[in-house]
């Protein structure tokens, strides 16, 4: 080791000015804070937890057990279209698609006479999603139901 | 600072590490060139490690939530679209990578004693990679993914004898199933890692130990060397930056898809590939006629294939000439053949 | 195996049938038959022994059924496919005859009371024998209606029948079948909802045999263009009406100008609701319009486009409203607001769209944008109430719809550029970095020396 000696192919660049030494090294210096910036603010946007939402699901939270009193409905969203929850008057929890069959208008809960509606045109579906009046061509498609403590969660197939 | 530091130095032989490091010398010649795969693998290797790890915050191995996860890293969390991304391309370069190191390692003749050991843990890493690959390439749980899957593991089957033990065990049941799914992340997320990095400490400590090998043809001419710290170092360094602007362009400009959710029931989907790397096996195998000298075709490749394995493992006995230290163009010719075949395959295999 | 599950089958329908016949004695002996056939029916595939057991002794069935004639044969063997063989009707109870006589002439003694064919315009009063009579039709079917004949005769086709003597009129055979007729449940019947279209043009398309009767005969062209024959035909919804659905079935004629707005009632109710309450109901009464026909056509109705408001040659309103009446204000007005949200969706749906292609999130854009859509909709029925205010109400929520979806999709395009920017910059600092470290790297000393 002691005997090599320097063989730079290049004309050697040992004799530099002091000050154009300190900026190369202070400019590598500030790039690469900058790159690790660069890594570690995708890094801790990356693990904020995001709210779950959204998406081709397969099931979801549609609402609250106290949100679904007897004979009353909520509209809820089931991937990228809205599903509808409700309870009969006898207390039987239902769900189904909210997407009317006829104009894909959504469709609600109509208490006391107890029945689903689509207000653009007047379709009326009963509590087992099969039409009973207005444009409607088909009934809507049923989804299940289950509970998991204060969850009301519906599945589709 | 001092303080902290003399209390880490009387405890950790650290400074043992960096002497030897400080000590050691890179060869400079012709094909110095060569020198940086092994650290593109490497670099490769860490970030596959740290993008893994981040996909595991939200990813689910299960049938019912694979796919809407990864679907949700895709879409809802922020910068996860680059993670997979990073993490899909980093497993491709890498195996690249791994290929480019394997040949150049292979022709230069790197392999001659002392360093048989680094060469067999190497071609150990390049299969536990594949594996990587293969389980990893399930995981998503959309319907190449699947297909995929289910044709690569329908060919353990042709092995002799324990081929259909082989194939349930992988599968975890007589099909692809849910079971496979958890068993797959069971193999890409600790048991190949874990391996992986077994091999890697041994592969890294003998490249230490025994340093760069210096090819055969550039013996005669007179012996440069650089200093591993600082210059060799900055210019692995560098290369890997070059790297990093590579995933990140090819992250951007190319995201990993989702493709659409497997569906166990659905036919198999025409024209479905492996991934490149299996490719030339897979067209190999294509090739041969249903029987020859009275076993099936497939099961023939497959013994093929093993013996190519268990040759490329065993080269650095085999290879006696370069063991001398003399020109050995016999295994030159036959490293060019397996890269013209590999390489023609492949090819074939992809657009034929 | 087989045969137990079988036996075990045909004694529970016995057990039933039992109990049937004690209750109904006189069709409790049909009821027992069906329940043979049934057996009979699941454990041999032939044909022949596919006939009940009250027929098997049937000399209608077993002559006509071994007839060199093959028309006979086909039609024995049709008919006793046909609900009438599954229920227990035979021959004799439509065509008289005795069934018990081995000898032709015995069996078709005219004077016994056997009638043969009847004649074409016998037949809707052949049918009616049983069909009119709702205490023997209630023994097969309590719900089977038994007014048939009664609207027959007053349809287009019964009156011309009854009053012109014209034969070439549907009856019953024209559109049931004739031996094997199918209830209209089955999706092999001709009157099965998706089959009447065909059914009816059968005649009604034919240009010949409508030689003279100043009807058109493009009925079933103008209806599969439209909205109710591709929902019925292309789609199978079979809540979708056919022919019957507005002309009634037994029934069947042209219907009254005052009675079309009651029949596209039916589904379109809501409507109708909104047009009774409007002033249009009253100058179609007087003028004798036939309300929905006139805007919206008949066989041929197309989906509804915005330019039936107003537009240069596709208005509707235009056609009665001169462009400085109040009508056509109140046209041009509830168009404008119509129009404006659509644009707005539209517009907004091409950012939506362009971030979702360019790998963004747009799940809760789009899921916005079908709200929007929504309300779109709904203003469109509204434009029946002919009342600016009413449709304006609902544009407004719709717009409020769509400024949240434009404020996610521009958010998403937002993002996207930040990303690009990101990329981009990121790029830069790895490149510039990489060539600093070149620099650098030129600048060491000793970077290659011989070794001894």
């Amino acid at each position: 080791m002691a005997n090599t000696h320097e063989m730079s192919k290049k004309p050697a660049r040992t004799v530099k000015e002091p000050a154009k030494r300190d900026f190369l090294t202070k400019s590598l210096a500030g790039l690469t804070t900058a790159l690790v910036g660069f890594i570690l603010y995708p890094l801790g946007k990356f693990l904020k937890q995001p709210p779950a939402a959204g998406g081709n699901v397969k099931r979801t939270l549609a609402a609250k057990v106290g949100e679904v009193p007897n004979d009353s409905g909520k509209i809820f969203r089931f991937g990228n279209d809205p599903g509808i929850i409700f309870r009969t008057p006898g207390g039987e929890l239902k769900a189904f698609t909210a997407v009317c069959t006829h104009l894909s208008c959504t469709v609600q809960y109509v208490p006391v006479e107890s029945y689903i509606l689509c207000a653009c045109h007047n379709g009326k579906y009963d509590l087992n999603g099969q039409v009973i009046s207005g444009p409607p061509p088909r009934p809507l498609e049923e989804y299940q139901v289950d509970i998991q403590g204060d969850d009301i969660m519906v599945t589709r197939a | 600072m001092a303080k902290i530091n003399d209390f880490i130095a009387e405890r950790l032989p650290l400074d043992d590490v960096m002497n030897a490091l400080k000590h050691k010398q890179v060869p400079v010649h012709k094909r110095s060139i060569f020198y940086y795969l092994g650290g593109i693998c490497l670099y490769l290797l860490i970030v596959q490690v740290i993008t893994g790890i981040l996909l595991l915050f939200y990813y689910q191995p299960t049938e019912a939530a694979a796919y809407e996860s990864v679907k949700f890293i895709m879409t809802k969390v922020s910068f996860g679209w680059l993670v997979r991304s990073i993490h899909a391309w980093s497993a491709n370069l890498l195996i690249f990578a791994i290929f480019l190191h394997l040949f150049s390692t292979f022709l230069l003749k790197a392999y001659r004693p002392p360093r048989e050991l680094t060469w067999m843990t190497g071609m150990a890493l390049f299969g536990v990679c594949l594996g990587l690959g293969f389980t990893g390439y399930l995981l998503p749980w959309n319907e190449l993914a699947y297909f995929a899957t289910k044709v690569g593991t329908e060919m353990t089957s042709a092995v002799p004898v324990i081929g259909d033990t082989m194939k349930e065990f992988l599968r975890g049941g007589s099909n692809v199933t849910g079971a496979t799914l958890t068993r797959f992340f069971a193999f890409h997320i600790w048991i190949l890692p874990l391996t992986l990095a077994g091999i890697v400490g041994i592969h890294l400590l003998l490249v230490q130990k025994l340093g760069m090998s210096r090819p055969l043809s550039q013996q005669s001419k007179p012996k440069r060397s650089m200093p591993f710290l600082p210059h060799f170092a900055l210019r692995d360094l560098n290369v890997w930056l070059v790297v990093l602007a590579i995933l990140v362009g090819l992250s951007y400009y190319f995201p990993a898809h989702l493709g659409d959710p497997a569906n166990p029931m659905a036919p198999t989907p025409v024209g479905i590939l492996p991934e490149w790397y299996f490719l030339f096996m897979f067209q190999s195998l294509k090739l041969f006629p249903p029987h020859i000298l009275g076993i099936e075709g497939e099961v023939f490749g497959i013994l093929l294939f093993s013996l190519a394995g268990v040759f490329l493992l065993l080269v650095p006995f085999i290879d006696k000439k370069s063991a001398k230290g003399q020109k050995s163009p016999l295994f030159t010719a036959l490293g060019w053949f397996m890269i013209s075949f590999v390489v023609f395959m492949t090819i074939w295999g992809k657009f034929g | 195996m087989q045969t137990e599950i079988h036996t075990m089958k045909a004694f529970h329908k016995l057990k039933k049938s039992c109990k049937a016949y004690l209750v109904t004695a006189t069709f409790g002996l049909a009821y027992v038959m069906m329940a043979l056939a049934g057996l009979v029916a699941t454990s041999h595939a032939e044909s022949e022994a596919e006939i009940a057991d009250h027929l098997k002794d049937n000399s209608c069935v077993s002559c006509h059924l071994n007839e060199v004639d093959d028309d006979n044969t086909a039609m024995t063997e049709h008919f006793l496919k046909g609900i009438h063989a599954r229920r227990g009707v035979s021959c004799s109870d439509c065509h008289g005859g005795n069934p018990k006589a081995e000898d032709e002439d015995e069996a078709m003694d005219e004077d016994a009371g056997f009638i043969g064919a009847p004649d074409r315009e016998e037949i809707p009063k052949f049918c009616a024998k049983c069909h009119s009579d709702p205490n023997y039709i209630r023994g097969f079917n309590p719900n089977l209606p038994t007014d048939q004949y009664a609207k027959y005769m007053i349809s287009g086709h019964g009156k011309r029948l009854l009053k012109s003597n014209d034969d070439k009129v549907a009856v019953c055979t024209s559109c049931h079948g004739v031996h094997g007729i199918l209830p209209p449940n089955d999706p092999k019947s001709p009157v099965y909802v998706s089959n009447i279209p065909g059914t009816c043009s059968s005649c009604h398309s034919d240009s010949t045999y409508m030689s003279g009767r100043h009807i058109p005969v493009d009925q079933l062209d103008e209806y599969k263009t439209s909205v109710h024959g591709i929902a019925l035909l292309e789609n199978g919804d079979r809540g979708a009406p056919s022919c019957t659905g507005c002309h009634g079935s037994h029934d069947a004629r042209r219907p009254e100008p005052s009675g079309v707005a009651n029949t596209c009632a039916q589904c379109h109710n809501f409507i109708r609701e909104m047009f009774v309450a409007s002033p249009h109901k009253a100058a179609f009464d007087e003028e004798n319009i036939s309300e929905c026909e006139v805007c919206h056509g008949n066989h041929a109705i197309q989906k509804v486009t915005d330019d039936m408001l107003v537009s240069e040659d596709k208005s509707v309103c235009g056609e009665c409203h001169d462009s400085d009446s109040k009508g056509w204000k109140v046209a041009t007005d509830m168009s404008a607001h119509i129009v404006a949200l659509r644009n707005q969706i539209d517009s907004i749906t091409l950012i939506v769209d362009s971030a979702r292609e360019i790998g963004m999130d747009a799940e809760d854009a789009i899921y916005i944008l079908k709200e929007a859509r929504n309300e779109l909709v709904k203003s469109r029925a509204l434009v029946h109430t002919f009342k600016t205010e009413d449709v304006a109400e609902v544009t407004k929520a719709g717009t409020e719809k769509v400024q949240e979806a434009g404020v996610a999709g521009r958010g998403l395009m937002e993002q996207f550029h930040f990303r690009k920017r990101g990329f981009l910059l990121s790029l830069a600092v790895i490149l510039l970095l990489s060539v600093l470290l070149t620099l650098k790297i030129r600048s060491l000393s000793g970077s290659s020396k011989i070794e001894e």
